[in-house]
């Protein structure tokens, strides 16, 4: 019984540990990137300390992004899993886009 | 009304490009950016003006220079040490020419070309020429790519009878801190009028322009260029996983690409474009992943799906991308049966889309290794063999996949003969993959194997493989290059540890 229960509580780490370095990808159709750009933002405190404070801002004004991805690296899963989650980073990456114009005359 | 102009983004910094292959440390960065209106001459004349300006005042800095495109070569050739490099992608323009534009209007349709400015991506060309009912004829496998980064490398993608991306380029306009260019064949495109209202002067000459088609960006800064396209045709694809035997790629080494589709893929047609994706510690004998695309004259009744549904993405760098996301700790052979299962019942459905809506652009994956060699079709069973046996012996697990691509298309173009095929290895990146790679091609080195590398991907190009491969080819091309670029220190200017490995920068 208490194998079983080991098996399920590590069974169920590991399955925190990969779904935590699962990648989140969300893109405009007809992205057009233009480079990409990491930003790390750790939440502390299971998300209480989530406010503005720690809100970032990309350098898009303008552009628009073009496609944003989020994910955690297996380090930065390992820091949420050892500290039971109150510090928990997450890296965002996004592109801006490169913009679309119509079609023109030589 | 903005102009197409320069801008400064930032200072000193480090810059890594697309997979992370590399570093640059920059001086400056900055960014090439279209006018918002007007005649696309105009825009184009305006950019190479600023461009020159720019190359003249780094010059006068004494620093190197470098434009980046979709900034996705693996080898490193878009970094710059300690100098300023010039993010082109946000010039992106595309223009419609009419017949006065020509030389010989008559003698020419207009529709069938398209102005580019020098940061327009492939993704980019497909859309505006779906728009006029055109379309390419090849590209590579993503869309993600500059047009003038793409042909910079020979880009190719499998498509029967077509060579690199560069085979679409009919005139190329080139800037140097000497001089604004407008590169065609000698024969001549554009009306005299036209190119002097580009701000260039004509250069009609064949050696510069099969120079100009593969530079790997060596020759000066790419600001336009005139492409040619074909009426817009569909395709229809087949990806399934098939038993693949030697027979088969002795079929393929005889070009009967008729006999391995009637085979392994839809009877009674002939196969537009056929790739196939194999291991190399079984390159035969065993399953391997088979796309292949028919083409279709062009109606709309179609259903339109998403290019996933098209197979897009099933090619051996973006299926090792997605196993590596879903499954970042599988290596070698888990790896390959994880993107072979991803494959699942594959596509054998009647499906249908034009040729850009068969692409997507890939996603950057990290420490991603990818390589391509190009050999002789009439020599594929052998080179496969010697390819895959010192790859796996040296502990090589990247797919391995065979695609078909014409000669030709540029003096520097890697596909040098008449019939080549490209065995690309993709795959995760790491020393033990680099070490088998460079030792596989050390033995066929040794082996007396001819081949050529891909400019963008992995290699262990030095000064005098490359002169063995081109031969007087490289030579045309120098000195092209000395014409186009007569001061040594316009010629340093571009000049990188990459481009010198290569024996292309002094
Ligand atoms: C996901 C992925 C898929 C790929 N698929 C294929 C494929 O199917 N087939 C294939 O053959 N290759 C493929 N490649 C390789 C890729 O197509 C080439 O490396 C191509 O050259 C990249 O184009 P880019 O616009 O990113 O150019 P970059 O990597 O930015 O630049 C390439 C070279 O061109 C120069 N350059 C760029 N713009 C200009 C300009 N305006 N003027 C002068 N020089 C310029 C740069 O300085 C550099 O030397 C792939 C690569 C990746 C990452």
């Amino acid at each position: 019984m208490e194998t079983l229960a080991w098996i399920v509580v590590i069974a169920m780490l590991l399955g925190q540990y990969f779904a935590g370095t699962a990648d989140y990808f969300l893109s405009i159709e007809n992205p057009r990137p233009l480079d990409d750009n990491i930003t790390i933002i750790t939440i502390y405190g299971w998300g209480f300390a989530t406010e503005s404070s720690r809100t970032h801002t990309a350098e898009l004004a303008g552009q628009g992004f073009a496609d944003v991805r989020m994910f955690a690296t297996r380090r930065q899963v390992l820091v949420s899993l050892f500290t039971a989650g109150f510090v928990r980073p997450v890296s965002i990456a996004w592109r801006g886009n490169a913009g679309q114009h119509p079609l023109g005359e030589a | 009304m903005a102009t197409a102009h320069i801008v400064e983004l930032e200072g000193r910094r480090e810059w890594e490009n697309y997979h992370r292959t590399g570093t640059s440390h920059l001086k400056k960065r900055y960014g090439l950016r279209s006018g918002d209106g007007g005649r696309g001459r105009d825009d184009i004349a305006q950019a190479a003006s600023e461009v020159q300006k720019w190359l003249l005042a780094a010059k006068e800095e004494g620093v190197p220079v470098r434009p980046v495109g979709g900034a996705w070569s693996l080898s490193n050739i878009q970094l710059v040490q300690n100098g300023w490099m010039l993010n082109t992608r946000r010039f992106n323009r595309c223009f419609r020419l009419a017949g006065h534009d020509f030389a010989r209007p008559g003698s020419v349709d207009p529709g069938a070309f398209m102005l580019i400015e020098g940061g327009v991506q492939v993704d980019e060309v497909n859309d505006k020429l779906q728009e006029i009912e055109r379309s390419l004829v090849t590209t590579g496998a993503s869309n993600g790519q500059t047009f003038p980064g793409a042909c910079a490398t020979g880009t190719h993608g499998s498509v029967l009878t077509a060579g690199g991306i560069q085979q679409h380029v009919r005139a190329v306009q080139i800037v140097t801190p000497g001089g604004i260019y407008w590169i065609e064949p000698s024969a001549g495109l554009m009306s005299d009028d036209f190119i002097r209202e580009t701000g260039s002067a004509p250069v009609r000459d064949d050696d510069a322009f099969a120079a100009a088609l593969v530079a790997v960006g060596s020759l000066g800064i790419v600001t336009a260029m005139v492409i040619e396209s074909v009426p817009r045709y569909l395709v229809r694809p087949w990806l399934k996983l098939i038993d693949f035997a030697r027979d088969d790629v002795e079929t393929l080494e005889r070009g009967d690409f008729r006999a391995f589709s009637e085979k392994h893929g839809l009877k009674g047609h002939d196969p537009y474009f056929v790739m196939v994706i194999t291991t190399p510690y079984r390159p035969w004998g065993g399953k391997a992943v088979a796309r292949i695309l028919y083409q279709f004259p062009y109606h709309s009744r179609y259903e339109h799906v998403e290019p996933g549904k098209l197979g897009a993405g099933y090619d051996a760098q973006s299926m090792m991308a997605w196993a590596l996301r879903q499954f970042p700790w599988a290596r070698g052979q888990i790896l390959q049966l994880i993107m072979r299962l991803g494959v699942g019942k594959g596509i054998t459905e009647e499906r249908y889309g034009t040729w850009g809506e068969t692409l997507e652009s890939s996603r950057p994956t990290a420490d991603s290794f990818s390589a391509a060699l190009f050999c002789d079709r009439a020599r594929l069973v052998h080179t496969l063999e010697a390819l895959c046996t010192a790859f796996s012996r040296a502990g090589g697990s990247t797919a391995v996949t065979l695609r078909f691509v014409k000669g030709g298309y540029g003096l520097l173009s890697p596909a040098r003969w008449e019939n080549s095929v490209a065995i690309d290895c993709d795959g995760p990146g790491g020393e033990g993959t680099l070490r088998a790679y460079r030792k596989m091609l050390d033995a066929l080195e040794r082996q007396g194997i001819e081949h050529t590398l891909h400019w963008g991907k992995i290699n262990n190009l030095t000064p005098a493989r490359v002169a063995a491969n081109y031969g007087d080819d490289l030579s045309r091309w120098r000195a092209v290059r000395d014409r186009l670029l007569p001061d040594p220190a316009d010629r340093r200017l571009f000049a990188t540890e990459e481009l010198r490995a290569f024996g292309l920068a002094d």
